[in-house]
């Protein structure tokens, strides 16, 4: 009785995991580019120091296979050190997504409309653990899934990431593609289903200094 | 007897007719059918379940070392493949199985935001996850659910709170102390077979002796196999052991006094007349058994072997008397043994259990089964002349009951009264009442361990109480779990449980479907869904409809897509909501009281109760067997003969249960029972002691002390078992019959020599 009881708990764990593998995985997509927004390039190492805050701008376009335009949209981002990201996006529809550990919160209009908690979905841990350590440099956490292939041309610089797998529902990323100059400027992200998107960014600024309230409370609102 | 035999051999050849099942033993006008196939249904399929969970500071060594355990398990041919759970393939079937019928499904929280008006919010959410990161739609996705309520869906599903997550086709976690993979294994065969416990046992073991000594995984296992395994392994060590002392106690014992082994053969013949009569009997009457029933009714013939004890020891009085003579003087005594035992045993045939019906038939039917082999063929086995060290023990025996007859004795008498009476008055108020499964069973600690390990590491809860639901079909249960849904998201929220699934959470009713339906339609589409197409560029014309079709609990069922779900449902129209991280189980029964069709069921809680219930009847039973042999008592021996003869049971009975409180035990049902039966044993010390002739009293008290040797030797040396449930009640018998055997000389009548007092 008391003892026996591993049965449709264990069951559900199961499905649970498998359920929530689609959305895991989109969100993996969404970390990576972000990951490479950190990359230590070969020439000049612009890894993030603990209490350093990036801020720039950046245009996506999502290309989904079957629309024959690409879903457009641009904002802001803060990238802060140890702490989390704010993805602001202005156009075409305000809203703002917050990813810290403990996992990632969606605002539209001030409200919040989607919460996947880490705790819920502990992926989302593992993900951001991979994209701490990407932020120090620490390159382990990404060579098992893809070979690294770097170029550098003078001060610019090529990443492209080629997926070892690109079979594994748990990571259906086919290939990454980055190039910078002392910061990324653009990435590329192709999925499995051929879907991809493109971020371009600009004006982007290392700062060492504070985080706006309002940018602080987002990064609190979203530890809870 | 022969008879009985045959009936038997075929009785056990056509179809076991043994119970094990607790449930079995409730009373009849107490018995919920629903309830008791849940329960066996869940405790069936959970105890096919066990999980192990295997850690390792380092991943990669977690992983290898899981593997390999899982292939060893596997290997066994008793578990199903493991792992299998996890393929691609089991969410490609959930996920067909959803999209098909995502017209009419919606997460709770889009319900109510549909009935709130609120479909602009929604709206704007799938606006927000189309150009934000965290993007979850494709193409494909966008133009079967635009508005993406399925994700929806599937992310607020109730799944049990756990901290794993699928890593590389494993369900693992990462901690400080490393990686912890966890295995669920599920048996193809019967957890409680000693072959399947003995050969899943050893290949963990085998695994675990052969793993690297430096730097080992620590492996913890959970599931009914190893604690039935661990409980049967000490059960068989601790009974070869107790068995073994009390059989060669007892056989030393009448060699010691007999000085010759035909006694004993005797003494055997009389206790299988009773258990053969008795047992056949009993299916004759109820078709089945219960397994306690069984072994209750088998200790109770151990008062048969009383009257095979009295006779035998009459031959220390053979020289001047033939068998028949002898067995002649003490047929009063066997007879008036037998009838008291009978009427006291019959009075539990009044009761509505079937446990007890079965226990008096057994009871009643091998008394005297055991009584007519005595009479009838004893005298004939016997052959034996008078031994010769009969008159040094019959001195010895005399000698011994002068205890309580000289004067000399007399301090000793009263102090011995004294210390009884301080007994009584100390633990009178220490008795106390607990029927606690979990206390009486104690698991294995090592077992125990592991499971607060794993529910630790893994935040698995596991508890088994659950809400059943009845009704007429499944549509009107799911629709009663549909009632009952904002209930238990209140009982979340204070924290009355930590999570619940539901069959209605995974499969809602087709009239909730259908309600569904028509609320995106017209809270949802036609107000919202061409600005959404526009502004991510897609054509009406594009999109890929949902079908109109309504998605029916037996499809979910038979897709096997969810296999959460097939164990939440039981059968048509009897589904199960399991709870987890109950905090008050008699809020819940507040709550739900008065609701049709909704019971809370707490399967540890009921079985407690059940024998909290047990306990009282049984004792309420032995103050009506009490009775009804003090009046017999007073009838044969008059008022003052009766309390002399029913002076030894009684103080048995009255000190016992005080000197177990004094000692720390609490009083359960299994004590209750130990007191019935010690009732029987000591009404035997009592009758042959008052109808022995005065002339042969050393005979009769040799009789009783042999019988209640024997008996302690028996039940007495359960006393000794770890398990506390069973030493409890071997304590009971123990004391009690060693009391009632040193009393047992105050039931005679006065014997009037000099200087006797």
């Amino acid at each position: 009785m008391g003892h026996s009881s591993t049965g449709p708990r264990a069951s559900g764990l199961q499905f649970c995991g498998d359920a929530l593998r689609p959305i895991a995985c989109a969100l993996t997509l969404s970390f990576l580019a972000l990951l490479l927004q950190a990359l230590p390039s070969q020439a000049q190492s612009t890894t993030l120091q603990e209490g350093q805050i990036l801020r720039g701008q950046f245009e996506q376009k999502r290309y989904l296979s079957g629309l024959d335009n690409p879903v457009r949209s641009s904002g802001v981002f803060t990238l802060v050190a140890g702490k989390g990201l704010i993805w602001t996006t202005k156009r075409p529809f305000a809203t703002v997504t917050v990813m810290t550990e403990a996992g990632l919160v969606q605002d539209v209009k001030g409200k919040e409309t989607l919460r996947l908690s880490a705790s819920k979905l502990p992926v989302m841990a593992k993900l951001y653990t991979m994209f701490g350590a990407a932020l120090t440099g620490n390159w382990d956490a990404m060579q098992g899934a893809f070979t690294l292939t770097r170029q550098q041309n003078g001060q610019a610089w090529t990443i492209h990431l080629e997926s070892l797998r690109a079979d594994d529902p748990n990571l259906p990323i086919k290939a990454i593609k980055a190039r910078g100059q002392k910061l990324l400027d653009e990435v590329e992200v192709v999925k499995t289903n051929d879907d991809r998107d493109v971020l371009t960014f600009s004006n982007q600024k290392l700062e060492a200094g504070r985080l706006t309230p309002e940018e602080e409370e987002f990064l609190v609102r979203a530890q809870r | 007897m022969v008879a009985a035999g045959i009936f038997l051999v075929f009785s056990f050849r056509q179809a076991n007719p043994l119970r094990t099942d607790l449930t079995a033993l409730l009373p009849l006008e107490q018995q919920d059918p629903a309830r008791q196939k849940a329960n066996d249904l869940i405790s069936r399929s959970l105890a096919k379940r066990f999980i192990v969970l295997i850690s390792h500071k380092d991943r990669a060594q977690a992983r290898a070392r899981a593997a390999e355990l899982a292939k060893a398990l596997e290997e066994t041919k008793l578990v199903r493949p493991i792992g299998d759970d996890f393929s691609p393939d089991q969410f490609r079937k959930l996920g067909t199985l959803y999209f098909a019928h995502r017209a009419g499904l919606l997460s709770p929280g889009d319900r109510d935001a549909l009935l709130a008006d609120q479909g602009q919010d929604l709206a704007e959410r799938a606006m927000a996850q189309i150009v934000g990161p965290g993007a979850i739609a494709d193409a494909r996705l966008l133009k079967a659910d635009p508005f993406l309520l399925l994700p929806s869906f599937l992310l607020n599903l109730p799944f049990p709170a756990t901290k794993l997550a699928l890593d590389e086709g494993m369900l693992a976690l990462r901690d400080e102390n490393g990686t912890h993979i966890l295995l669920s294994a599920n048996l193809l065969a019967d957890p409680f077979d000693l072959t399947v416990q003995q050969t899943i046992v050893s290949t963990f073991n085998r695994y675990e002796a052969a793993l690297d000594r430096l730097d080992p995984p620590s492996i913890r296992r959970l599931g009914a196999v190893f604690f039935a395994e661990a409980g049967a392994h000490k059960a068989i060590d601790e009974s070869s052991w107790l068995a073994g002392f009390s059989l060669a106690g007892t056989i030393l014992l009448i060699l010691v006094a007999f000085r010759g082994l035909r006694p004993l053969f005797l003494n055997l013949l009389v206790i299988a007349a009773g258990v053969v009569c008795g047992l056949s009997a009993c299916l004759l009457v109820f078709a089945q058994v219960h397994v306690a029933v069984l072994l209750f009714g088998i200790s109770l013939i151990g008062v048969a072997a009383d009257y095979g004890f009295y006779y035998t020891a009459t031959i220390f009085a053979a020289e001047d008397k033939t068998p028949e003579q002898r067995l002649k003087e003490i047929l009063p005594g066997l007879s008036m043994a037998l009838l008291i035992a009978v009427l006291g045993y019959g009075a539990l045939a009044i009761a509505p259990f079937p446990g007890l019906r079965q226990i008096a038939i057994f009871s009643a039917v091998g008394l005297v089964s055991a009584y007519i082999t005595t009479v009838l063929w004893l005298p004939l086995a016997d052959r034996r002349k008078r031994p010769a060290h009969a008159a040094q023990t019959l001195r010895f025996i005399t000698g011994l009951s002068r205890l309580w007859t000289d004067r000399r004795w007399r301090v000793l008498r009263l102090g011995f009264c004294g210390v009884l009476v301080v007994i009584v008055a100390a633990g009178l108020g220490r008795i106390s009442f607990d029927d606690d499964l979990r206390k009486l069973q104690p698991l294995d600690a090592s077992l125990i361990a592991d499971q607060s390990a794993i529910t630790a590491v893994t935040g698995l809860n596991l508890t088994t109480q659950y809400l059943l639901v009845e009704a007429a079909s499944d549509e009107r249960a799911l629709q009663l779990e549909e009632q009952i849904a904002p209930m238990l998201g209140q009982w979340q929220k204070s924290g009355l449980i930590k999570t619940a699934q539901s069959p209605a959470a995974y499969v809602p009713s087709l009239a909730r479907q259908a309600e569904n339906q028509r609320l995106q339609r017209e809270k949802l589409i036609e107000p919202f869904r061409a600005e959404l197409l526009e502004a991510i560029g897609l054509q009406a014309g594009d999109l890929n409809p949902a079908p109109d079709e309504k998605l029916a609990l037996a499809t979910a069922l038979e897709s096997r897509a969810i296999p959460f779900l097939n164990e939440l449902v039981l059968e048509p129209g009897l589904h199960v909501v399991t709870l987890q991280g109950v905090t008050s189980p008699e809020r819940i029964r507040q709550e739900i009281a008065g609701m049709a069709g909704i019971k809370f069921v707490d399967p540890t809680a009921d079985l407690s109760a059940l024998l909290g219930l047990y306990r009282f009847r049984a004792l309420v039973l032995l103050a009506c067997s009490l009775g009804v042999i003090s009046l017999l008592a007073a009838w044969r021996y008059g008022s003052s003969g009766a309390a002399r003869a029913l002076a030894p049971s009684f103080v048995a009975l009255l000190v016992v249960p005080c000197a177990l409180g004094l000692l720390g035990y609490a009083f359960t049902f299994f004590n209750a029972m130990a007191m019935v039966l010690l009732l029987s044993f000591t009404m035997d010390y009592s009758v042959f002691c008052a109808e022995g002739k005065a002339e042969s009293r050393p005979i009769t008290l040799l009789a009783v002390w042999l019988a209640a040797l024997a008996t302690i030797l028996s039940f007495g040396v359960l006393g000794f078992s770890s398990t506390p449930v069973v030493a409890s009640f071997g304590l009971t018998v123990l004391l009690g019959v060693a009391l009632a055997g040193l009393l047992a000389p105050i039931a005679a009548p006065a014997l009037k020599e000099p200087g006797g007092s």
